[in-house]
């Protein structure tokens, strides 16, 4: 190879540098494109997706959404304020109560635009709002959110208190005392960090054409749903109960609630733990028994999420299966007058559906709180919340919605509003809950597999409690 | 005084030239090459082994603070990072042979003549373009204790009498994933050993012949010593690959049941993933990238004694 003299390895060394420094956008400026043409107006709305249930049985009064959603850049006009607004959705169609309702909130109020961003699931709208907090980037400015995870976020400060904003708004003296409570988030001492537009009710599905057929009543208690369990479970062909060891979901959905139901606490209010209390080993010893003792689960039980349970349900292998309100039409779409729904039967102590409180969080990064409380106020206007009870099955959050036919006429809003007395929630404010929560899915299944006993299984949990 | 002085002098002009003429192009050349892998692998990793010895949760990060070595010495108290260790050992071993043993017969079957020998070469990549999520979902399917097609030509057959929860089994869960993971991974090893059976020379097969060996002489004697350095380095790229692959894991089974499936990747994953932790899953992974580094540097040093050996 010919060697280069100083003087050109020089200039080599500046025309490559100039060469990397181009690569890296350090360009000569380019024109400024031009701005955009105004949007046309949208076409008209186009037929409510098949996903939308044909089969409510009241009409909803406020208004129906009409088209699913196109998360995208509004076109905002001179002096709009955009506000970042994220949201997770189950389907297209609950999308579109969000993506319809802040169409509404932008005719009212032309002066801010709202910006969505649909993300898939809750959990990955959880991560993605932690990572971009983590990296002090790309924050919104108000999101839909669940109240599990206010204690979180309050210890994060990546979110404002609420109370003064809420006491000067009019729908606040309407909530309901037990949304006051959960729009807290668990804690007691924390402020409302949450405007609520939605409850979310756990309950218990059941075919009740097996039952009529076998002449058999809704379970009230643990004990009689173990015995229809029994009655109802004709294998291969069917199973009396859809045990759900696939993930951590049986804590928040099956044996949790019959923990707290037989007066487990889990955290007790002065800290400590009470998950391997003889009480709690004994219910875990019931609810394995399920499986190893009395086999009236599905063989797939370990494995199975709740998309597998729905297809169990709904195509006829599952006598009884735990989720909640809002999943009825889905249900009932399919197998109409065959599925009902009965409150989460009682434990030793009493009755106990975790219930979840979901609507507009606002965040600490945000430059624009003003603008992000006035979407989330609208978003937790009656007409709204209304919206979000029919169409999501969403329980009660206002007291001027509590005598809605609909919590009379419907037999599943009635199974959760059956549940009143037994709302409650798991100590998800607990700073070791999340870490608990995350094991419980593997323990349980060592645990059915008899890798571990009932005993081992509680105390393993409760020690991930007290000790992180 | 001059005169001798000059040759001395001259040979200091030379020292100088040479100085002055230093052949930095390559130096140059290579630079923005440098510079990439400095920026994204050789920072990342020393970032990683900073964050290693933190207690960085996403979550808390502005309480984020030093905490020693003492992520390196709690794994070995904490029971699922033992299982997860001997089971990544377990994972690496059957995974890696399973697809050479695979593999080698299929390449000595596509290096053959026999007609739609192209469609088969062709055919055979389909399980390694199939992407790996869409491999997890289809298997899952397919082993299904409710609607699998496993269980349902079994139970046909009259080989079962009632379905079998394939991937809620401990043993048969892992002999799922296996299979799953040797079918989606083999193609690579046999299209990679039929090149390198093609460039050995027909000239020695002939040799072979005419001193009379038979087939399986030629194989033992021909192939497979000239085939050595490629099913090594074959093995080591696919040990490092399995030994920090999760997709298949995760997808079709979340680790479990329990921890059965649990590698060391799946757990430091798992980890990363829901509970947002980042200083004790940045522990695992780089005492796994230093095991996998040391056995590396044996594994090639093999390599090059097989060379010598042929």
């Amino acid at each position: 190879m010919q060697q280069l003299s100083r003087r050109r390895l020089v200039a080599l060394g500046a025309l490559g540098l100039a060469a990397i420094l181009a690569a890296c956008g350090g360009g000569l400026p380019t024109p400024t494109p031009k701005p955009p043409e105004p949007s046309k107006p949208a076409a008209p709305a186009p037929a409510p997706p098949t996903a939308a249930p044909a089969a409510a049985p009241t009409k909803p009064t406020a208004a129906v959404p009409t088209e699913a959603p196109k998360p995208a850049a509004p076109v905002t006009k001179p002096g709009q304020t955009v506000v970042e607004f994220w949201f997770w959705a189950d389907d297209p169609y609950q999308a579109s109560l969000h993506t319809d309702s802040l169409k509404k909130f932008q005719e009212k109020t032309p002066s801010i635009a709202v910006r969505t961003d649909l993300i898939v699931t809750v959990a990955d709208q959880r991560k993605k709002l932690l990572t971009a907090f983590a990296a002090n980037a790309g924050m919104p400015d108000v999101t839909h959110g669940t109240g599990g995870w206010l204690p979180e976020y309050y210890d994060a400060k990546m979110i404002v208190p609420l109370e003064s904003r809420l006491k000067g708004w009019k729908t606040f003296e309407d909530w309901l005392p037990a949304i006051q409570r959960l729009s807290k988030g668990g804690r007691p001492q924390d402020q409302i960090g949450i405007v609520t537009n939605q409850i979310l009710v756990p309950y218990l599905y059941y075919r009740a054409d097996w039952f009529e057929e076998a002449k058999l009543k809704p379970p009230d208690t643990l004990d009689q749903m173990l015995e229809v369990a029994r009655a109802l479970n004709k294998p291969p062909d069917r199973y009396g109960f859809g045990f759900r060891g696939g993930d951590g979901g049986s804590l928040g959905q099956q044996i949790g609630l019959y923990l707290k139901g037989d007066g487990v606490e889990f955290v007790k209010p002065d800290n400590s733990v009470d998950l391997d209390s003889p009480e709690a080993i004994d219910r875990v010893q019931w609810y394995v028994d399920l499986v190893n003792k009395h086999k009236v689960t599905q063989p797939s039980a370990l494995t199975d999420r709740f998309p597998e349970l729905f297809a169990g349900l709904q195509g006829g292998k599952l006598a009884l299966l735990h989720h909640g309100l809002w999943s009825w039409k889905t249900q009932e779409a399919v197998l109409k007058e065959k599925v009902s729904a009965t409150p989460i039967p009682s434990g030793k102590k009493g009755r106990f559906a975790s219930t979840g409180v979901e609507g507009s969080i606002l965040y600490a990064t945000s430059k624009k709180q003003d603008e992000g409380w006035q979407v989330a106020a609208f978003l937790g206007e009656p007409e709204q919340a209304k919206l979000f009870m029919y169409e999501r099955g969403s329980g009660p959050i206002m007291k001027s919605l509590l005598d809605d036919k609909i919590f009379k006429e419907n037999r599943f809003y009635k199974a959760a509003l059956d549940s009143q007395p037994g709302w409650g929630e798991f100590p998800s404010w607990h700073p070791n809950w999340p870490k608990m929560a995350d094991r419980w899915g593997p323990e349980l299944q060592r645990l059915v597999k008899n890798e571990v006993n009932a005993e081992r299984f509680c105390k393993n949990l409760a020690d991930v409690l007290r000790k992180g | 005084m001059s005169t001798s002085a000059r040759p001395a002098v001259a040979g200091i002009e030379v020292v100088r030239a040479r100085r002055a003429r230093i052949d930095l192009l390559p130096y140059i050349l290579i630079a923005p090459a440098v510079v990439l892998v400095l920026i994204v692998t050789v920072y990342p990793a020393l970032y990683a082994v900073q964050i290693s010895t933190t207690n960085a949760n996403m979550i808390r990060m502005a309480t984020m603070r030093f905490v020693g070595a003492a992520n390196y010495v709690n794994a070995f108290d904490d029971e699922i990072f033992v299982i997860a260790l001997g089971q990544t050992v377990r994972w690496v071993i059957v995974n890696a042979s399973g697809q050479m043993a695979l593999a080698l017969p299929v390449a000595l079957l596509l290096n053959s003549a026999f007609r739609g020998r192209a469609a088969v070469r062709a055919g055979i990549l389909v399980p390694w373009v199939v992407p790996g999520a869409v491999v997890a979902i289809i298997w899952r399917y397919m082993v299904d204790a409710n609607y699998g097609v496993v269980n349902d030509i079994l139970l046909r057959l009259g080989a079962i009498v009632e379905p079998i929860a394939w991937i809620g089994e401990p043993l048969p869960s892992f002999v799922v994933l296996s299979t799953a993971t040797i079918w989606a991974g083999f193609p690579f090893f046999a299209i990679t050993l039929l090149a390198a059976l093609q460039a050995i020379p027909e000239d020695l097969y002939e040799a072979a012949r005419i001193d009379g060996a038979g087939a399986w002489q030629r194989f033992r004697t021909v192939t497979l010593p000239l085939l050595l350095p490629t099913i090594l380095l074959l093995l080591l790229l696919r040990m490092i690959w399995l030994s920090h692959s999760i997709d298949l894991i995760f997808l079709m089974t979340n680790g479990g049941p329990g921890y059965n499936n649990y590698t060391i990747a799946v757990y430091s994953f798992i980890l990363t993933w829901s509970q947002l932790e980042l200083g004790y899953p940045s522990a695992m992974v780089i005492m796994l990238s230093a095991v996998l580094l040391v056995a590396s540097a044996f594994y090639i040093r093999s390599i090059e004694q097989s060379r010598e050996w042929m």
